[in-house]
């Protein structure tokens, strides 16, 4: 198994990193204490990427988070891949490392997207011995998010958190869970998302994502939600976060924003509503 | 004559070398300035906000029946007539080593 | 499972896999697509903001429907998105409607370059106490390395010019082959345009020849090429790793 536990993130408020936010970060102002980073776009080995997030790991408490590695893959996981990714994170020695729980590579080739996975005692078997594959080769504990999800497959035998609570049990990682995506994915797949948040462990939590989404519709007049993390969160789903929290006190919860990315006021509004939030438990426990 | 050339060529060598090396460095004090013009990171997490249906949509290629829409700064500039002979050069010349075998 | 969907993701006119619950409806299809649009929009996203100047160069749409089928026959191979796009250039280069813009993938060739540029890692630099010792001589039977952020691109067109119009537009582009250096002095990649000779010593340099073997090859054409010319603009970017042992 793996030797190191994690540092773990403060429970607090952190935001997704994006470069044009590097100085109104860098300034303080603002209830923001650690920074996410995608593991992909920090891989050049050099040049001005590698210089930000050092300057910035200085002051902040950083969380890898993986898009590339294709832990749901039916063939076996890329060693370059795993090999990058434990050079990165010997390198900046992060709070935690996390990943999805999904596939994004088939015959050598990478799609760019986080695809579903049928949740079956195959797929189950597969996950976590690549997990523990990951968690071997680091030398330390991961996190698995919960992914969002626009269609389901017929031969699932689990649902969602019975598979993600299968998996920690087996694997000892823990869960990034992201509040959107359950919301996302159960009005997509008609699940109740209290439901899902009940049924979940969420002792294993490590992490919270919050973020926005898009609304389509399919063919059939149903709606679709998109995981676009293009929008301020919606009403339902800071809910769904007061109910996980009220369970698990304060954790670690990051603001999402990848598309259409906001100026840092607008950003720091969000963060600072997901600081609350977190104050509210904290205040709710003593 | 090309004797000399190249013997004055050589003069200096290592002073040019040492006058030049680094000039266009920053000076300490700056260095910490690794703000500025960021590229924007290419990998994320997030789905495309589009429709789904622009994913479906297909795109006709068959060779030489494309049609260009002309919009392009290029496509409406004509290049000078070159020179047959520095046309010869072409770009396979292109140092690209330590690129990745992606 | 997964390479059925992978090949339904690249075919429209495919139905999605069996095993999505209701594979044949109509609404299981929209669903799907959110996969194809993420996947080939994504793509041709990345493709965008590697290439901004080819885009300009034949206007958005055309990169858009071109870029559409780049991804097609040839999706990335690598998580590293940054990376993505190595083989567009040639890509260009062959695809018959662009035949007349024949500078089109030298174009693309140097945005590729200085993406990489960008990502490369910071190298050692010479020691340049220890060289000041050394003579002109043993300086040109001395061999050097050049740091990973360091490309070359000749082109048999105005190439520099036509990067230069591409960005800020001014006088036209000039009738003759050019060369340009991608280097990175700091954090900040730049194209310099360089005499068609001085691309020509870079490239033997890189491939081991030393500055002396250099002068010599390109002194069988011109007698007017000078390598301490190249040394100072190589020096001068920070563009050596090493000189000779040193």
């Amino acid at each position: 198994m793996f030797d190191r536990s994690p540092i773990g993130l403060p429970q607090a408020v952190g935001v997704g990193y994006k470069p044009q936010h590097f100085s109104d970060i860098l300034s303080g102002d603002h209830p923001v204490k650690w920074l996410e980073v995608h593991a992909e776009n920090y891989m050049g080995g050099g040049g001005r990427p590698i210089a930000q997030l050092r300057a910035l790991s200085e002051h902040y408490d950083i969380s890898v988070h993986g898009v590339g590695l294709s832990i749901g893959s039916e063939q076996g996981l890329c060693p370059d891949h795993l090999d990058r990714l434990k050079h990165l994170l010997d390198w900046l020695n992060p709070a935690e490392f996390s990943e999805h729980l999904a596939w994004s590579t088939h015959d050598g080739h990478f799609l760019n997207d986080l695809l579903p996975v049928p949740y079956t005692a195959n797929t189950l078997t597969r996950i976590c011995a690549h997990i523990e594959q990951v968690q071997d080769h680091l030398g330390r504990r991961m996190l698995l998010e919960n992914p969002s999800s626009y269609l389901s497959f017929t031969n699932s035998t689990y649902d969602e958190p019975s598979f993600l609570n299968e998996i920690a049990k087996r694997t000892g990682c823990g869960l990034l869970l992201d509040v959107n995506n359950i919301f996302v994915s159960a009005t997509n797949l008609d699940w109740d998302p209290a439901h899902y948040v009940d049924a979940l462990d969420l002792s294993q939590v490590g992490e919270i994502h919050i973020g926005g989404h898009h609304e389509d519709h399919d063919g059939a007049g149903h709606v679709l939600l998109i995981d676009s993390h293009s929008a301020p969160a919606v009403e339902p789903v800071w809910d769904l976060l007061d109910r996980v929290l009220s369970t698990t006190g304060p954790k670690p919860v990051l603001v999402e924003w990848d598309t259409d990315v906001p100026e840092w006021p607008i950003l720091r509004r969000e963060a600072q509503r997901a600081n609350s939030a977190i104050h509210q438990v904290t205040a709710n426990a003593a | 004559m090309s004797k000399t050339i190249k013997t004055l060529a050589t003069v200096g060598l290592v002073a040019t070398a040492m006058t030049a090396h680094g000039s266009m460095a920053i000076a300490d004090g700056a260095k910490e300035k690794c703000f500025g013009v960021s590229l924007a990171g290419q990998n994320d997490c997030a789905a495309g906000p589009g429709t789904s249906c622009a994913g479906s949509s297909t795109v006709d290629y068959q060779g030489n029946a494309w049609t260009l829409v002309d919009e392009g700064t290029c496509l409406t500039m004509e290049l000078p007539a070159m020179d047959d002979g520095t046309a010869r050069m072409g770009s396979l010349e292109a140092l690209e080593r330590d690129l990745p075998q992606a | 499972m997964q390479p059925e969907f992978t090949t339904s993701l690249f075919d429209a006119d495919r139905l999605p896999p069996e095993v999505i619950a209701e594979a044949q409806s109509t609404s299981s299809r929209a669903r799907f697509g959110i996969y194809r649009n993420n996947v080939i929009v994504s793509l041709c996203d990345a493709l965008e903001a590697t290439f901004p100047r080819t885009r300009a160069a034949i206007g958005a749409t055309n990169f858009r429907n071109i870029a559409r089928v780049f991804v097609t026959e040839a999706p990335p191979t690598s998580p590293l998105m940054f990376h993505y796009g190595d083989k567009f250039p040639a890509f260009l280069a062959q695809f018959p409607p662009l035949k007349k813009l024949g500078y089109l993938h030298d174009l693309a060739r140097i945005e590729y370059l200085m993406c990489q540029s960008y990502h490369a890692a910071e190298h050692n630099r010479p020691d340049w106490e220890a060289i000041s010792q050394i003579s002109d001589t043993e300086f040109l039977n001395s061999t050097c390395l050049l740091g990973p952020e360091v490309f070359v691109v000749s082109s048999p067109y105005p190439i520099f010019d036509l990067w230069r119009v591409s960005k800020t537009g001014g006088p036209p582009p000039r009738p003759e082959a050019q060369s340009v250096l991608v280097v990175r002095p700091e954090f900040d990649p730049m194209v310099l345009q360089i005499p068609n000779a001085m691309a020509r010593a870079i490239v033997l340099l890189n491939s081991g020849h030393s500055f002396g073997e250099t002068q010599a090859k390109l002194n069988q054409e011109t007698d007017q090429f000078d390598i301490t010319e190249t040394v100072e603009k190589l020096a001068k970017y920070n563009c050596f790793i090493q000189i000779g042992a040193l």
